[in-house]
Formats: structure tokens, C-alpha cells, sequence
């Protein structure tokens, strides 16, 4: 481009006249959106995935509220964490479609600890594992709230005694402190279903929490002789959903995901208006969350009103394999036979450039409107006695510790929890 | 013999005679006053400059290329937008170096981005300080209105983009546009000659 200036006098006025100029390459999007395939949430994606058009279904029937809750596909939403509390621990998480020594189940995540005490005179090693994801509590007073698990558990040790052996699970509020925990006795050497009951006064509807499901063991010796031990658990688990009964139409869940392909983005929602058919008493919850658990604060209505239209800002980047980088959470409760529509701009920066894309979502009591909604994976759980690990002897510790590699092999690794 | 002889001479002296006079006839008169002009060259009191986003990092990888030359007096912008809404903030500045006199400031585009045969697609220059926001349409040739500089100030230069989803993805986006500047705001900018 020839670039010139030029000088010209108007009147008493003299003007000075500059050329520049600007090119664009325009380039494919770095952050595409997914449809995440959770129950009651219909997605039509635009062309290039960015845009969408969400038909969220609020109901008073009983619901899952946990994402990606039967592991069918990835391991997608969860994370895993430990405790070590007496002795060292190697520990793996991963992901696989089955797992030979545990055959019967379709998408299961393995938890493996490995606990041992090389220098503890006493001979005793406790610690536990477990999955972790951040829940979010139906604004809506609540009928009842389930978990529900099936698993799949098998150690090997050297140990003398196995001192305790658990199932367990805790609902954490998100300053640490324990809002509800339950604990039930390992069934071992075959897939499991397991069920606890929350009483719905241990949480507060409106809430977000993060859901701690794993196992919990310690072993010990008294032989002097074999002070030196090791204990080793092989946690799977085929699905870990928790269920809510709400009295008024509600909904929690991921509505959408987000991808990054390229780059590390900070990004955040905003709602353009907010329209509501039917009656005002409705209460929403918007937030956009990160696959290491990192969540932005929330757009929030409540009585049919926005009273936030923003939230922060979280980092976006590109996932590992079988995670995406990040989803949009809604929770809402809507007045019976309501329509609620909420236009959302989602926006990705990294230094100074921002993209906008459009989304909207509304929010249905399907009694009067009904969709067509994704449907669950329902897994068979045929349950085979396979009981490869169960003996304590040392050949079988080497027999399953031996094959860890191969196990691990080509299975997909859960992102470590940093809470 | 002689006869023929006298009468050649006589006529072309004579034919001169008549050119001549003609000629002073079909002429102008010219008046020759002397003067001078003298053009004292000064730096460009109004200035391209970096922003904050200057060579700043743009999505996908890419980088904001901004290439301020000619003494500030020429801008070449190449950026990376996607689908949807792409928005390249403070990019670069339009400064004002002179301390006393303010200036008014137009952006032009002479040459449209070509990007209008997609339905609505668009490509928007923005100027704005604390107070004001000036829109400009890349996509359609014209001249903005007068933007007022104060002595000592700059304004911000930043770019959005549009493109919906679902279009092929174009090759490249040019436009041309002209930064103009004027002591005055009383009289539309001139066109360049």
C-alpha cells in the first residue's frame, strides 16, 4: 500500500491527511462449544461451534446433579485427590472402557494407592483416595438427596492385619469444612452398588460443594518381623451420580461445554437480559467453571430478577486428553409452567483481544412444553466374581503391581485435585 | 525579368509584416510580480502511537502485528480474528504532541474491507478516551465526523470484527483508511489530488 501524507488548507483551517491500513486474517476459532449430553439439556450448535441454543428442562422429578456421572466416555468433570495420613504412598488415576481384571463395566475410572512404610517402626500405613467433583444444590427446597456408587474394590498387602477398609464420601463446603461425610464397609473382589442417603437439612439448596467419593483403608502389623509392609488398593468405580428431588421445577448441571484448541484464554459470561413467562419466583445461578475446579462468581436472578449479570473471570486452556477446558453451570429453580430465556455472551481474551459468542438458554417446565433431551448411558452391571488381587500373599501383590504398567497402559489419567 | 524579381522580396517582407501584427493580435499580456513561499517542515504534531495491545498476543498463538512508520505518520495493523464477535482493544493511539493547540481528527476509509458480501459480517474502527466514542464503519467508504483532540491528549484505536458462524472463513480482510487531521472543524475534509 502506497502510504502518503498531504497537506491541504481549507479555509483558516489547514488539514493533514495520513493513509494506514488494516488487514485481517481471520483464522478458526480457538475455543469451539461442545455439547456436554447432560440429561434434560437439548443443544442445538451453530456452524463452527460458536453459538448455541439451549432448551434446559427444570423438573420436580428425581435428578442427577453430578456431571458426567458414569464415567461412560472420559473421565470428564472429575478429578482425583489423596490423603496420606501414616506411611508413603504411591498413587495412579486413570481412565479406560474396562479394565481385564474387573470385567462387567463400560467406562470405569481406576483409583490405585499404594502404601508403604520402609522406616515406621510400628508397621502401620493409613491413607485414602478418591474422586472429586464440585456439585451445585438446586436453588429449591429439597424432598431428598442420594448417592449412589458402583464399584469395584480389591487390595493385596503384606500387612498382618488390615485394620480398616471403607467406602466413603463427604460433601465439603467450599471453605473446607465438612458439610455431611458417610462411611460404609468395602465390599471387595466384585462390582458393587453402594447408596447413601443425605439428609437434605446437612445442605443448603443454592449451594455449591464438592463431592469427595473414594476409599479409605490402613493396615498394620504386630510381627516384628515384618515391620516393613505394604498395602495397596485398586478402587474402580462405574458411575458415581447424586441425585436430587426438588419440590419446585429445577435443574443443575452443566448446560455446555468449552473447548480451547489452541492458547490460554481468561473467560467469562454475561447475561444480556433476562425474560420471564409465567410466574417471577424464579431463582438462577450461572457460573463458568475450569476443568481443574476453578470457578468464576455467578450471574445470579432471583425472583425473576437479574441482580448479577457478570461473573469473574477463569483461565480456559487447552485440555488433556479426555477433560474439555471448561463448562457453563446453571442452576434453576422456575415457578410451575414458567418460561424463562436468558441471552448469555461468552467471552475469551488473552491480552487485549477479546471474542464474543452468543448462547442462549431457556429455561422450561416440560409439563406444558416438553423437549426431546439427551438420555442417559445406562450400564449393565454384570457382575463377575472375579477376585484377581483379593489374596493378601505376596505373590498376588506382585501378580497385580507387576501388571500396573499395562493396567495404566493406554488408559486415560485423571488431573490431579489441588483443593 | 526584373519585374518578377522586385515583387517576390516585396511580398515576403510584406507577409512578415502581417504575421507580426497578427501575432500581437492572438497573444496574452503577462504580469511577472515577484514573491516567495517559505516552508518551514515541523514534526507532525498529531501522531500515530502504540497502545497497550501494540504486538500484544492475539488469540490462537497469533500476534497483533502494529507497525507505526513514516515518523508516526502511517499505521499497518494485521490481525487474527475468528468467528463471532473479536474485539482488538487499544491497539494503537492517536496522539496529540502539540501542548497548546488541539486538533480535530476524521478517519476516512478509502477502501472498504471486503468483507460486506457476507451478510453481517462487519468490521468497526472505534476511537474513544473516558469520555467519547467514535464509531467508523470499515466496511462502507466514507469520511467520519470530526473528533475533537485536546492539546496534549491521545485517543484510543480499537478494532472489532464480526463474522457469523457458519461462513467460510475469508482470506484476508483489507481495508484503507486515512487518518486526517484539521485546526479546524468548520468545513468537511478535503479529498486528497
Amino acid at each position: 500500500m502506497l502510504f502518503s501524507i498531504l497537506v491541504v488548507v481549507v479555509n483558516a483551517g489547514v488539514c493533514v491527511i495520513y493513509d494506514s491500513g488494516i488487514i485481517a486474517k481471520p483464522q478458526a476459532p480457538p475455543l469451539i462449544l461442545v455439547n456436554p449430553g447432560t440429561q434434560g439439556v437439548n443443544v442445538t450448535l451453530g456452524a463452527n461451534n460458536t453459538w448455541a441454543n439451549i432448551t434446559v428442562k427444570a423438573t420436580t422429578e428425581y435428578q442427577e446433579i453430578t456431571r458426567n456421572g458414569g464415567f461412560d466416555t472420559s473421565p470428564n468433570g472429575w478429578l482425583y485427590g489423596y490423603t496420606v495420613y501414616s506411611g508413603n504412598a504411591t498413587v495412579a488415576a486413570t481412565w479406560n472402557q474396562t479394565y481385564y481384571f474387573a470385567p462387567g463395566a463400560s467406562g470405569v475410572v481406576l483409583l490405585y494407592m499404594r502404601l508403604y512404610n520402609p522406616s515406621n517402626i510400628i508397621g502401620y500405613v493409613n491413607g485414602s483416595i478418591y474422586l472429586v467433583q464440585n456439585v451445585t444444590i438446586p436453588n429449591t427446597p429439597l424432598s431428598s438427596v442420594t448417592l449412589n456408587i458402583t464399584y469395584y474394590s480389591t487390595y493385596t498387602t503384606s500387612f498382618s492385619t488390615l485394620s480398616s477398609y471403607y467406602l466413603f464420601a463427604e460433601l465439603l463446603c467450599m471453605n473446607g469444612t465438612i458439610a455431611w461425610s458417610g462411611l460404609q464397609s468395602i465390599t471387595t473382589g466384585s462390582w458393587n452398588n453402594a447408596s447413601f442417603t443425605i439428609p437434605t437439612t446437612s445442605i443448603t439448596p443454592g449451594e455449591t460443594y464438592t463431592l469427595l467419593v473414594g476409599a479409605r483403608v490402613s493396615g498394620s502389623t504386630l510381627n516384628i518381623l515384618t515391620i516393613i509392609g505394604n498395602l495397596t488398593i485398586y478402587q474402580l468405580f462405574d458411575s458415581v451420580r447424586l441425585y436430587v428431588e426438588p419440590l419446585y421445577p429445577s435443574f443443575s448441571g452443566s448446560v455446555l461445554d468449552l473447548n480451547v484448541t489452541n492458547g490460554n484464554y481468561s473467560s467469562s459470561l454475561k447475561a444480556a437480559n433476562l425474560t420471564v413467562l409465567g410466574g417471577t419466583n424464579v431463582n438462577i445461578s450461572v457460573f463458568l467453571a475450569n476443568l481443574s475446579g476453578g470457578v468464576t462468581t455467578s450471574i445470579v436472578a432471583s425472583s425473576g430478577l437479574l441482580t448479577s449479570n457478570a461473573t469473574s473471570e477463569v483461565q480456559l486452556t487447552v485440555p488433556p486428553l479426555g477433560y474439555t477446558s471448561g463448562y457453563i453451570h446453571l442452576s434453576a429453580s422456575i415457578y410451575p409452567s414458567s418460561v424463562v430465556n436468558m441471552p448469555l455472551k461468552i467471552r475469551y481474551s488473552v491480552s487485549g483481544v477479546t471474542v464474543t459468542y452468543q448462547v442462549n438458554i431457556t429455561i422450561i417446565d416440560p409439563p406444558n412444553k416438553d423437549i426431546a433431551v439427551s438420555s442417559t448411558h445406562n450400564i449393565s452391571h454384570q457382575c463377575t466374581h472375579v477376585r484377581l488381587g483379593r489374596d493378601r500373599s505376596v505373590k498376588g501383590f506382585k501378580h497385580l503391581d507387576k501388571l500396573l504398567p499395562s493396567i495404566l497402559e493406554n488408559s486415560i489419567p485423571l488431573q490431579r485435585w489441588r483443593g | 525579368m526584373q519585374t518578377r524579381a522586385s515583387f517576390g522580396w516585396k511580398h515576403v517582407i510584406a507577409l512578415l509584416a502581417i504575421a507580426a501584427v497578427a501575432s500581437v493580435a492572438f497573444a496574452s499580456i503577462f504580469v511577472f510580480y515577484g514573491g516567495t513561499i517559505t516552508a518551514y517542515y515541523q514534526a507532525p504534531p498529531v501522531v500515530w502511537a502504540s497502545g497497550t495491545n501494540t504486538n500484544g498476543t492475539d488469540i490462537g498463538g497469533k500476534t497483533i502485528s502494529v507497525n507505526i512508520a513514516g515518523n508516526s505518520t502511517t499505521l499497518s495493523v494485521a490481525v487474527h480474528p475468528t468467528y463471532g464477535y473479536t474485539y482488538y482493544k487499544d491497539i494503537a493511539t492517536i496522539k496529540n504532541n502539540d501542548a497548546s493547540n488541539g486538533y480535530y481528527i476524521a478517519i476516512r476509509v478509502t477502501s472498504p474491507a471486503n468483507i460486506t458480501s457476507i451478510a453481517g459480517a462487519s468490521v468497526t474502527l472505534i476511537l474513544s478516551n473516558t469520555t467519547s466514542t467514535e464509531l467508523i464503519d470499515l466496511g462502507t467508504t466514507g469520511t467520519s465526523s470530526w473528533y475533537y483532540l485536546p492539546a496534549g491528549s491521545s485517543v484510543s484505536v480499537s478494532i472489532q470484527f464480526y463474522l457469523p458462524g457458519g461462513v467460510k472463513l475469508p482470506n484476508a480482510v483489507v481495508a484503507g483508511i486515512q487518518l486526517i487531521y484539521s485546526t479546524s472543524n468548520a468545513e468537511t475534509p478535503p479529498s486528497t489530488v
